[in-house]
């Protein structure tokens, strides 16, 4: 199977924080991989660095066909942001129009379908500096997942979400992907998203301490990933409250 | 790069819109007082000494906004809105620093063609006689004066816009790193040499009533002329780093 994306010894170093100490991270073709991990694990570092928003301090990122890194490697990425991105002063139309002039692989089909089941189509012509914080949450989710490509990387898509909303939010990520295509969802909220989670990787410190494909991790444990993921941190001794 | 430009110069609208409207309406109401009398100081010397204060605030607020936007744009998460896009950033950043220079330039422009129309047409018919006959018979040391000053805002742009640029599409590392580091320097200091001589517009009324005027406004003079010429040099080597911001793109992963 070939990797959409290979991570080997990535570092990241903000002067004498380590946030990435040597992660290694492999993402298969059509797979919904969970970077599980608590508070400061360097879990939105990494994302960062694949993305290229943030430039490693060592190790290797690989991306799809080789492409390198900036432009080329961006057209293949679509990153999902734990926080709005767009001036307060656009309205949420602008948004998608800005997506569809920006983005070539934005399609206007996926848009309305995501428009449809984050139920945003009331609020077309709202500014963004109106939205509640679920209703951005949404939003963005919506946007990433208008662009048809190959890597979706959502950071905290659940954060400050209702319930329901996050029944929604999952729904839609089950909708959306495309064919092939993978998610690297990462999150400390497990539970919520256990059941959509092919493989995980849980990360401290910023080290991947703990990987595995979720069938058979709860076979071989006989427990939830959830009911794993706290083992493994509470042994770690690490910071999960 | 049409896109680009399309969202830069909205940006740049809604930075700066609010304080030139702020800028423009104290302005105007002062000029308006100062013409009819009802301020102490002449009329003219009102308006014109507004106008050079009005300028002053405005080029330096859009400075400190500038600085600021940059900073918010390394720092926070509204950088990646363009960082994300599979579009060279360097085009984006292009577009920023033109639609920043053209709105300033047409900001500033408005604001003196409006200050003389105003208090001229305010002052009478005779103020207009007044005034094209001066531009009639203006001497070399007067074309100077104006050539100086529209040099002096020209290059005041110009040098933030290259500042800009560099801390834009370096993310502020460049500054930091040997031997790059001498430039943010020699650049803060251009920066403060160039505030200082905006000064002198504050004060070439001055000169009419004071000694003292006279000394600041020869001093400062000088000063912005050494500002001007410098920052033009360096603004044509910032269009020389433009030019070749596309080779270095892949280097410096924007």
């Amino acid at each position: 199977m070939t990797p959409i994306l290979e991570i080997k010894g990535l570092e990241k170093h903000f002067g004498s924080c380590h946030a990435l100490n040597g992660a290694d991270l492999t993402i298969n073709a059509g797979q919904i991989i969970g970077l599980l991990g608590p508070n400061a694990s360097g879990k939105t570092t990494l994302l960062k660095t694949i993305a290229g928003l943030l430039q490693p301090t060592g190790g290797e990122v690989r991306y799809y066909e080789n492409a390198a890194p900036g432009p080329e490697a961006r057209k293949t990425i679509a990153f999902c942001p734990d926080t709005m991105t767009f001036p307060n002063w656009m309205k949420v139309c602008d948004a998608f129009i800005f997506y569809r002039e920006f983005y070539p692989d934005y399609s206007q089909e996926r848009a309305d379908r995501l428009i449809e089941i984050l139920e945003l189509k009331s609020l077309k012509n709202a500014k963004i500096r109106s939205l509640s914080k679920g209703m951005k949450e949404r939003l963005v989710l919506a946007l990433t997942f208008s662009r048809n490509t190959k890597l979706y990387l959502l950071d905290e898509p659940l954060d400050g979400i209702d319930p329901v909303g996050k029944t929604k939010v999952i729904d839609a990520i089950l909708a959306m992907l495309p064919e092939g295509a993978s998610t690297l969802i990462s999150t400390h909220l497990v539970k919520d998203t256990e059941r959509i989670l092919d493989s995980v990787y849980f990360l401290s410190k910023g080290k991947v301490i703990f990987s595995g494909n979720c069938d058979v991790i709860r076979e071989e444990n006989a427990k939830t990933v959830e009911q794993v993921y706290l083992e493994v941190f509470i042994k770690e001794g690490g910071t999960y409250q | 790069m049409k896109i680009q430009f399309k969202y830069a110069f909205l940006t740049a609208l809604h930075t700066r819109g609010f304080v030139f409207a702020a800028v423009s309406l104290v302005m105007i109401t002062f000029i308006v007082l100062g013409s009819m009398g009802l301020l102490p100081m002449a009329a003219h010397i009102t308006a014109v000494s507004l106008g050079g204060v009005g300028i002053a605030v405005m080029l330096m607020v859009n400075m400190i906004s500038d600085i600021s936007i940059t900073n918010r744009l390394y720092s926070s998460q509204k950088a990646y809105l363009y960082a994300l896009t599979p579009m060279p950033r360097w085009k984006y950043l292009l577009a920023s620093c033109v639609a920043r220079v053209i709105l300033d330039v047409v900001t500033t422009a408005v604001v003196i063609i409006g200050e003389v129309w105003l208090s001229l047409n305010l002052a009478g018919v005779a103020a207009w006689d007044e005034f094209w006959r001066a531009i009639r018979y203006a001497n070399v040391l007067d074309v100077m004066y104006v050539v100086l000053f529209a040099l002096l805002i020209l290059s005041g742009f110009i040098f933030l816009t290259v500042l800009d640029f560099f801390w834009y599409a370096t993310r502020g590392s460049i500054f930091f790193k040997k031997p790059l580091s001498w430039l943010w320097a020699f650049l803060l200091c251009l920066g403060c040499l160039y505030v200082v001589s905006l000064s002198w517009l504050i004060l070439a009324p001055l000169a009419t009533i004071s000694r003292w005027g006279i000394f600041f406004t020869v001093t400062l003079n000088g000063a912005a002329g050494i500002a001007a010429c410098t920052l033009l040099i360096l603004g044509a080597a910032a269009a020389l780093f433009i030019l070749t911001a596309k080779l270095t793109e892949r280097r410096l992963n924007i």
